[in-house]
């Protein structure tokens, strides 16, 4: 007993021995470490903002004001005392996501770009990190546009790759510019905010209130019934009114896009539409999933009731158009607006509250939504 | 004379290291951390010196204090000591040699179950005086860089057309092979059957004379 | 969960530990030549790393860490690692002697297995979670496993095979393996 004692107290004292060295030699070589650290960011920045001297860490001092793109890091770039521009190092979804450092100067343009990581497609949206994409936002004002086929050139083949991108630039430029403009004296903007508002789909109530604004609500679903196509399924219905007279009726309807989608559909007396919002859709980020932009769906509004929906593409000639890149979304879509307005607008003919049309076309024409691949 | 003798007797033990009792080609001991950073010279070097450091280290202090070390609790002190040496290195090299240091990643640390350190530290050092350990740590580590670096150069000639880093071969001469792993073990497996067979030559010439 | 999947697959066939990373070198070429030692010492293996990395993983997030000692982190885990398995040993001589038979006399030749501190030291550098870190353990110790009764069994065939004298020993072996990491080669990709 006393042995084994004396022995741990022999290795104790060892490893204290050990401890007490370690620690020494820590922190001899910890304040090089750090430093050796900083100077690796520094070089990976001064990439980007070549005039820099130091950089000044202003991480999560600058918001990037949308869900999906996230400024992981901030650097304000002196050169001496004087603040040069700022460089970002930006987060956000691409084809697939990207990580790229952008540098702004304090006259509010883009000094440079860099990615570190793009999982787009390689030989396609992989492009976009490349020259002579890439070259283009050198020297461009962050107040620009950057809207592909105006101001900036997409690569051809990669078209989503290249609008987030330019998307992701102008969102950190332009937050970058505003930051220097703010806090270091840089060029006051002329730009407007970059468009963000995430579009998203829109709960029913909103959707009613969007459609038919100021109206009062009844619940008459059930009364409404899917005659003409079965796979489409209409699963709710509401009756508006606004002051004392009837506004139309909304009609909920799911039914196949790329992959599903909700939509509500507000049909007026008179047979036409008072538009169409998005209830739920499952489709892709970047492709269907576009249809929730009021920039497509606001397309729908005034169209009458008994038009053909059917979808302008390669194969097919047709009075509504499609989301760029998603066109079994857009067939689908058609599909669901059109067996909605037709039974909403024979619900309230029926109830000899709208407009009468023609008795269903046999077949009831529809879209062709093709096979997968 | 006596002088001499001793000269010789040091001499001996560290050219023991360097080729007769070569812990990769011929102990065949201390394998881990040595294949995996052979893909080019500086990182062959690198951690032929580490080691070497290591090794050093471990063997003169242990040796120095080995009548205070009680032979129940040997083992667990010498991994104290080699894990200091082997965090000090790692320390050292993390502030003087980043890229380098991120470049051998976890191989850094692995440098303390190193057998060839532990092998040595039990077996040589733990029984003889602090010169003949420096002289053994000495060879060992020699032995060990020399053979490390040999495996890098064909690795790195062969792999990415490099000499020292500057680059000879043009790429399509270059093959790919060496700078991965199936090469790394190639490569050692033909540089074991030379050494074996040159000491076969050696033996046979010995036993002839 | 295929987060686990994930970390467990490329543990043991991507980044299998032996072939593509070269670490545990020693017993690949050590114990190979018998099947059933190969079986009692990725038995150990196992066993050892799980319970390594379930004792470190833990020490250096929640001692280690906190306190700013993370220069520490070699030293405490090769003590760690040697006490436990000296612990290990102990209690199985005691308690459960079959299981010692086949694998207890392993134990202590692992404690300088490089395998099981690059494992506790690779789950703190990718910044694993505990769950994470535990299927990482499993599967490079999986992988190691693997690799080493592949290798068993290409001994095997050695044994009987026209070798030219220049590689006879342990030459051919490293070439076997050389073979063997290529084919492992092959799993690249498998997890994107």
């Amino acid at each position: 007993m006393k042995t084994m004692i004396k022995l741990s107290f022999i290795l104790a004292a060892y490893a204290v021995v050990a401890c007490v060295g370690l620690a020494f030699v820590y922190t001899l070589t910890a304040p090089r470490i750090a430093e050796a650290a900083k100077n690796e960011v520094n070089s990976a920045l001064r990439e980007v903002c070549p005039d820099a001297t130091d950089f000044i860490d202003v991480s999560g001092k600058v918001e990037s004001g949308s869900a999906s793109i996230s400024f992981d890091r901030a650097y304000v770039a002196k050169k001496g005392d004087a603040a040069v521009g700022m460089v970002l190092q930006v987060t956000g979804p691409t084809y697939k996501s990207s990580t790229l450092l952008v540098a702004v100067n304090m006259a509010r343009q883009i000094i440079a770009v860099r990615f570190t990581a793009n999982t787009d497609t390689p030989g396609l949206g992989s492009k976009t990190a490349e020259s002579p994409f890439i070259d283009q936002f050198r020297a461009k004002s962050v107040d620009d546009a950057f809207k592909a086929g105006s101001d900036v050139q997409a690569i051809s083949g990669a078209t989503i790759s290249s609008k987030a991108v330019a998307t992701i630039l102008k969102v950190a430029g332009f937050r970058a510019g505003e930051y220097l403009a703010v806090n270091y004296g840089g060029a006051a903007g002329s730009g407007a905010e970059p468009i963000l508002a995430e579009s998203a789909p829109m709960e029913i109530s909103a959707a009613l209130s969007d459609l038919f604004p100021g109206a009062e609500f009844t619940d008459v679903s059930g009364k409404v019934a899917n005659t003409v196509e079965r796979s489409i399924v209409i699963t709710g219905a509401w009756l508006a009114k606004k002051d004392g007279a009837l506004a139309g009726v909304a009609v909920q309807a799911k039914g196949q896009t790329y992959k599903a989608s909700t939509l509500v559909v507000g049909v007026r007396p008179d047979r036409t539409l008072a538009g169409v919002r998005v209830n739920a859709t499952s489709d892709s980020k970047n492709y269907g999933y576009a249809m929730v932009e009021p920039d497509y769906y606001g397309k729908y509004a005034g169209k009458r009731v008994d038009d053909a929906y059917l979808v302008k593409t390669a194969d097919q000639e047709g009075d509504v158009d499609a989301i760029s890149g998603a066109t079994v979304s857009s067939l689908g879509f058609a599909n669901i607006v059109k067996v909605a307005a037709f039974e909403g607008a024979s619900y309230l003919a029926g109830a000899g509250l709208g407009a009468k049309g023609k008795a269903a076309p046999k077949p009831f024409v529809l879209n062709v939504i093709p096979e997968e691949e | 004379m006596r002088e001499t003798n001793t000269m010789k007797k040091y001499l001996s033990i560290f050219a023991n290291g360097i080729l007769t009792e070569n812990p990769l080609l011929m102990l065949m001991i201390g394998l881990c951390s040595s294949l995996a950073v052979t893909t080019n010279i500086a990182n062959g070097v690198g951690m032929g010196l580490a080691m070497t450091f290591v090794l050093v280290m471990s063997e003169v202090i242990i040796s120095a204090f080995r009548r205070l070390i009680p032979d129940a609790i040997r083992i667990p002190v010498f991994i104290i000591i080699i894990a200091s040496f082997t965090t000090i290195v790692d320390l050292v090299m993390k502030a003087y040699a980043p890229a380098l240091s991120r470049a051998m990643g976890v191989f850094i640390p692995l440098i303390v179950v190193n057998c060839i350190i532990m092998g040595r530290v039990e077996s040589f050092s733990y029984k003889r005086t602090v010169a003949e350990s420096v002289f053994d740590a000495l060879g060992m580590g020699v032995g060990y860089t020399w053979v490390l670096c040999l495996i890098s150069l064909i690795r790195e000639f062969l792999g990415d057309g490099r000499f020292f880093g500057h680059a000879i071969l043009p790429e399509r001469f270059q093959v790919k092979f060496f700078s991965q792993s199936p090469g790394g073990f190639l490569v050692f497996g033909l540089l074991i059957a030379v050494a074996l067979a040159v000491n076969a030559r050696i033996a046979k010439k010995g036993a002839a004379r | 969960m295929n987060d686990l999947v994930k970390i467990f697959l490329t543990a043991m066939l991507i980044d299998n530990v032996v072939l593509m990373r070269f670490i545990a070198l020693c017993p690949f070429i050590g114990m190979s030549n018998d099947a059933r030692k190969s079986v009692g010492m990725s038995l150990a293996v196992l066993f050892v790393t799980v319970l390594a990395t379930a004792a470190t993983w833990p020490l250096y997030m929640f001692v280690l860490k906190p306190m700013h000692l993370e220069f520490l982190q070699i030293l405490t885990f090769i003590l760690v690692i040697a006490s436990l398995v000296q612990l290990v040993e102990f209690y199985l001589k005691k308690s459960a002697p079959a299981l010692y038979g086949s694998m207890g006399v392993y134990l202590t030749l692992i404690t300088t297995n490089c395998a099981i501190l690059a494992v506790t030291f690779d789950v703190i550098a990718k910044g694993y979670g505990f769950a994470q870190s535990m299927t990482y353990a499993v599967g490079v110790a999986s992988g190691f496993t693997l690799s080493l009764l592949l290798l068993a069994g290409i001994r095997e065939r050695i044994k009987i095979a026209p070798v030219p004298d220049f590689l006879k020993g342990t030459p051919i072996l490293f070439v076997a393996a050389a073979l063997l990491a290529m084919s492992f080669g092959g799993f690249a990709g498998l997890i994107k």
